[in-house]
């Protein structure tokens, strides 16, 4: 259903309606934020991220064919800016800093500090895959699409798909040690 | 999935809350494109076909064909080595030629002290057939048994061993020493033979066991003493005799016989055999028979005793 309601947002933006494109925006956003969040581990950098992705969108959405769904194809879309944002040179900000401030400002910052960590060492793990199973594992589990739409972002079946996440998920857990357990 | 990657997945599928900055949605709805940029863009295309590829196709054919061809020359083609044969292990179940049998195997190793009237044919006697194992001391000490030598470390894969009788070993008391100095050479020979014999044959001689045999005979005096061995086919896949101690009748025979034995007559016999690999351990790979009359007179006396390794 909410395919089809894409599709006709899509089909009205482009019918020249920009009402539509607006309400597009508003029903996809946030996860395209959350995903860029979770790769990133920074919010304010995902919000940067989110605002490219929709202009990279916007000027290629004369290259969609509607073969994929609107979701996929922006999740691609941001997922290829994240990583064009790894390759740009940047100022890096530790991470331990920013944590730092976490524990003074909450009561229960330690927890929130060890959480933070965790999370921090997981993305890290998977943003060392190997592209394929960086892509499959984000796809599947952050950007929250169906296998048969990886499945069919990548050309391979659905049981690739699931043999490709085992595979992440067995070198996620070698890489994270104990810590998975 | 191992219980690791389970928390993995947990961990990964973990919906935390990102709440988008403020503002964030405007600024996006402020940078859509407005009017028909879209609309210009080329037409929607319907989803293209796979192609199967082709060179997948020509590969397949092509090892299909090479893989017939392969086959149907190698089917025809005759063997690239001659294939090498290994006596089957009949040695027991046939009459033991007196005098040593001609080996059949390329390695052949005649013995090395036997005697020269143990090389002329003898015919074999029928109750000779296959010779066993160790005798154990007879009950009321008619059939002694004594200790066994050490078992040759390695078995012999190709090597021939010759078929003596009991009866080829009138001469052995003094040359017991003799043969029990040859074995050592022997042996280390029939390393060598071993270690030069193709693979199958080597395999095969691998899986028999040896059974090393030293058979005692104490009896009192006796007329027309004879001893003889029984082996079983079903266990013993070849025999040797080692050496003898003991013989006083130089006309000893193929069946064995002791001939007129005065009291107390010891004698000695060392046999090595070589047991079929399906044969059960406990099985006795044959019997020593033996038959007198006394001297003092009376019936014939007959005794056999099962064999076993002296090992």
């Amino acid at each position: 259903m909410a395919e089809t309601d894409d599709r006709q947002l899509l089909a009205a933006y482009v019918a020249g309606d920009q009402s539509a494109a607006e309400l597009l925006v508003e029903r996809t956003y946030r996860n395209v934020h959350a995903l860029l969040c979770r790769l990133s581990g920074d919010p304010d950098v995902a919000a940067d991220l989110t605002q490219e992705t929709y202009r990279r969108a916007w000027a290629a959405l004369a290259s969609f064919d509607r073969r994929a769904q609107f979701s996929t194809w922006l999740f691609r879309i941001a997922y290829t800016t994240f990583l064009n944002h790894l390759r740009r040179p940047r100022r890096f900000v530790p991470l331990e800093a920013r944590h730092e401030a976490e524990l003074d400002a909450a009561p229960s910052a330690e927890e929130a500090l060890r959480q933070a960590m965790a999370a921090d060492r997981l993305r890290r793990a998977v943003l060392a895959l190997p592209e394929d199973l960086r892509f499959t594992v984000t796809a599947v589990y952050w950007g929250e699409l169906p296998t048969s739409e990886v499945a069919r972002q990548e050309g391979i079946t659905g049981v690739a798909v699931r043999k490709r996440l085992k595979r992440a998920l067995g070198r996620l857990a070698q890489a994270l040690g104990g810590e998975g357990a | 999935m191992s219980r690791p990657e389970r928390e993995i997945a947990r961990r990964l599928s973990e919906t935390p809350v990102y709440a988008p900055p403020a503002g964030l949605l405007a600024r996006l709805q402020a940078e859509i494109p407005s009017g028909l940029q879209a609309a210009e863009a080329e037409p929607f295309r319907g989803p293209t076909r796979r192609r199967p590829a082709r060179w997948l196709a020509a590969a397949a054919v092509a090892f299909t064909v090479a893989g017939a061809g392969w086959l149907v020359w190698r089917v025809q083609a005759p063997p690239l080595l001659p294939e090498t044969r290994v006596r089957p292990a009949s040695a027991p179940a046939d009459p033991a030629p007196v005098g040593g049998a001609e080996p059949q195997e390329p390695e052949v190793e005649a013995p090395v002290s036997a005697p020269p009237a143990a090389r002329k044919p003898t015919p074999a006697s029928p109750r000779q057939e296959p010779p066993p194992v160790q005798a154990e001391p007879a009950p009321g000490g008619v059939v002694g048994g004594a200790a066994a030598p050490p078992p040759p470390p390695e078995p012999a894969p190709q090597a021939a061993y010759e078929a003596a009788p009991l009866a080829e070993a009138a001469e052995l008391p003094e040359k017991v020493e003799r043969e029990a100095k040859s074995l050592e050479s022997r042996e280390l020979r029939r390393q060598d033979s071993a270690a030069a014999a193709p693979e199958p044959a080597r395999a095969k001689a691998a899986a028999l066991r040896r059974c090393p045999l030293v058979l005692v005979l104490s009896l009192p005096a006796a007329r027309e003493a004879e001893a003889w061995l029984e082996l079983d086919p079903a266990s013993v896949a070849r025999w040797r005799r080692e050496g003898t101690e003991g013989w006083t009748d130089a006309a000893l025979s193929a069946p064995a016989p002791l001939g007129d034995l005065p009291a107390a007559r010891r004698v000695e016999l060392r046999y090595e055999l070589e047991l079929l690999p399906d044969a059960p351990p406990d099985r006795s790979p044959g019997r020593l028979r033996w038959r007198y009359s006394p001297r003092g007179g009376g019936a014939a006396v007959e005794g056999s005793r099962a064999l076993s390794c002296t090992t």
